[in-house]
């Protein structure tokens, strides 16, 4: 009887640890259909639907007491202005009498205003996932000030991938430059003002030199007074030419 | 609180690994094997036909094994879709596995097995003609999608199939096996 009872006691601790796994495991997988009665199903496979990886969870999480929301995650950082008070200067008060000290001199402000300043943003993207010989492709890259000042020293560089043709470059103010033995592009913007946005493209040719399966991988870097910012980084795959020939006779 | 008696407790210990296995998410695994009944096709193996010199090599293509194209999809669910190829006809008018591929009925079932057991079950939605050059008609992000590529149009004059074959089915369903 003992047994039974430490058999049955083990037995609720497992259905508890099976119900909390439960709880805490979401189903990831695709979202199917109902099954409908398939016709000529291979023998061994029976319709029972079954877990199916995909990006939409169906079940939904069951909240409990020890559940700490978490926040969401955002790509747009916020500016953190940081203001030191200044010490105000208060006036020296008139001397009473002859005999008083002579008065101090006005006291230096040993404290000037400190932004804290949000880093630039590079953002890229690409008109093609996948690309052949001959293709034209372009890149276009958003740069962003998010703070209410200027910064200045702003720099894009882009290093081009020898697979493909540097044609040109749209940009709405500053100057650049293309250096075609090692392929990096550069913008000299000098500033960008408070919360400037810039956008410009730069147009390649895919060259001979890509053979499939390459890609086109490229990214470009953004450097100014408040640092060095990357940006992701955009991704061409080459295809082949031709589709696989799949007859003969 | 209720006790359970030792036949119920029973049953909860036995239904432990069953409760573990529907929750816990499945790595993905490629496809192993194609089965189209209404082509009379069944457990096809499918092969990965990889890129050499800037092509798919479809020499690994035979009368009876299909190709995943690298590159493409890798297994059901991945982000984009898959695309399965085979011949429509080999030398000596021998038929491939993708033979009559272009008069499946719209609904028509194909199932896919996965390296791990598990089988997918896909319909046959629509269907498309294309140039041999026309690559990129077939990477699409969408990963319901499952492609089945083949040659069409034998030109006599000369002597090859000038365009390709795409039809393209949608999931279904997933089965696990019995």
């Amino acid at each position: 009887m003992d047994k039974l009872k430490s058999a049955l006691a083990l037995a609720l601790i497992m259905l508890t640890v099976v119900v909390a796994t439960g709880l805490m495991i979401q189903t990831p997988p695709l979202a199917l259909g109902s099954p409908t009665g398939f016709l000529n199903a291979p023998a061994g496979f029976t319709e029972t639907p079954t877990d199916v990886p995909t990006s939409t969870p169906t079940d939904t999480p069951v909240p409990t007491s020890t559940d700490v929301p978490t926040p969401t995650p955002t790509d747009t950082p916020v500016p953190t202005l940081t203001l030191t008070p200044t010490p105000t200067p208060t006036s020296t008060p008139p001397p009473t009498s002859t005999d008083a000290p002579p008065p101090l001199p006005p006291a230096e402000p040993t404290a000037t205003p400190e932004l804290a300043l949000a880093g630039p943003r590079i953002i890229k993207r690409v008109n093609l996932e996948q690309g052949q010989v001959g293709d034209v492709v372009v890149f276009t890259i958003e740069i962003i000030n998010p703070n209410p000042v200027s910064i200045g020293n702003v720099v894009v560089g882009d290093a081009l991938s020898p697979l493909a043709d540097y044609l040109g470059a749209s940009v709405p103010r500053g100057t650049f430059n293309y250096d075609p033995n090692t392929h990096a592009w550069t913008l000299l913007l000098d500033a960008m003002g408070p919360n400037e946005q810039l956008v410009f493209t730069i147009t390649v040719r895919i060259n001979e030199r890509a053979r499939s399966p390459n890609a086109l991988l490229n990214t470009a870097v953004l450097t100014s007074s408040h640092g060095v910012t990357q940006s992701n980084t955009t991704h061409t795959l080459i295809v082949p030419k031709h589709l696989p020939g799949t007859g003969r006779r | 609180m209720r006790r359970l008696n030792r036949r119920q407790a029973l049953s909860v210990l036995a239904a432990m690994p069953f409760v573990l296995r529907r929750r816990m998410p499945s790595p993905p695994a490629p496809p192993a094997a194609l089965s189209i009944p209404d082509l009379g096709l069944h457990d096809a193996p499918i092969v990965l036909l990889p890129i050499l010199d800037g092509a798919w090599d479809e020499a690994r293509l035979g009368a009876r094994e299909v190709g995943l194209l690298q590159t493409t999809g890798r297994w059901p669910g991945d982000a984009l879709a898959m695309v399965l190829a085979g011949h429509v006809t080999l030398e000596g008018d021998v038929r491939g596995p993708f033979y009559g591929l272009g008069a499946l009925r719209s609904g028509a079932p194909v199932w896919l097995k996965t390296q791990d057991g598990r089988a997918w079950v896909y319909r046959v939605v629509g269907r498309r003609l294309l140039r041999p050059d026309d690559v990129k008609a077939i990477y699409r992000r969408d990963d319901r999608r499952l492609f089945l590529l083949t040659c069409a149009a034998w030109d006599i004059q000369r002597g090859r199939y000038v365009r390709r074959l795409l039809l393209e089915a949608e999931l279904s369903d997933a089965l696990r096996p019995g």
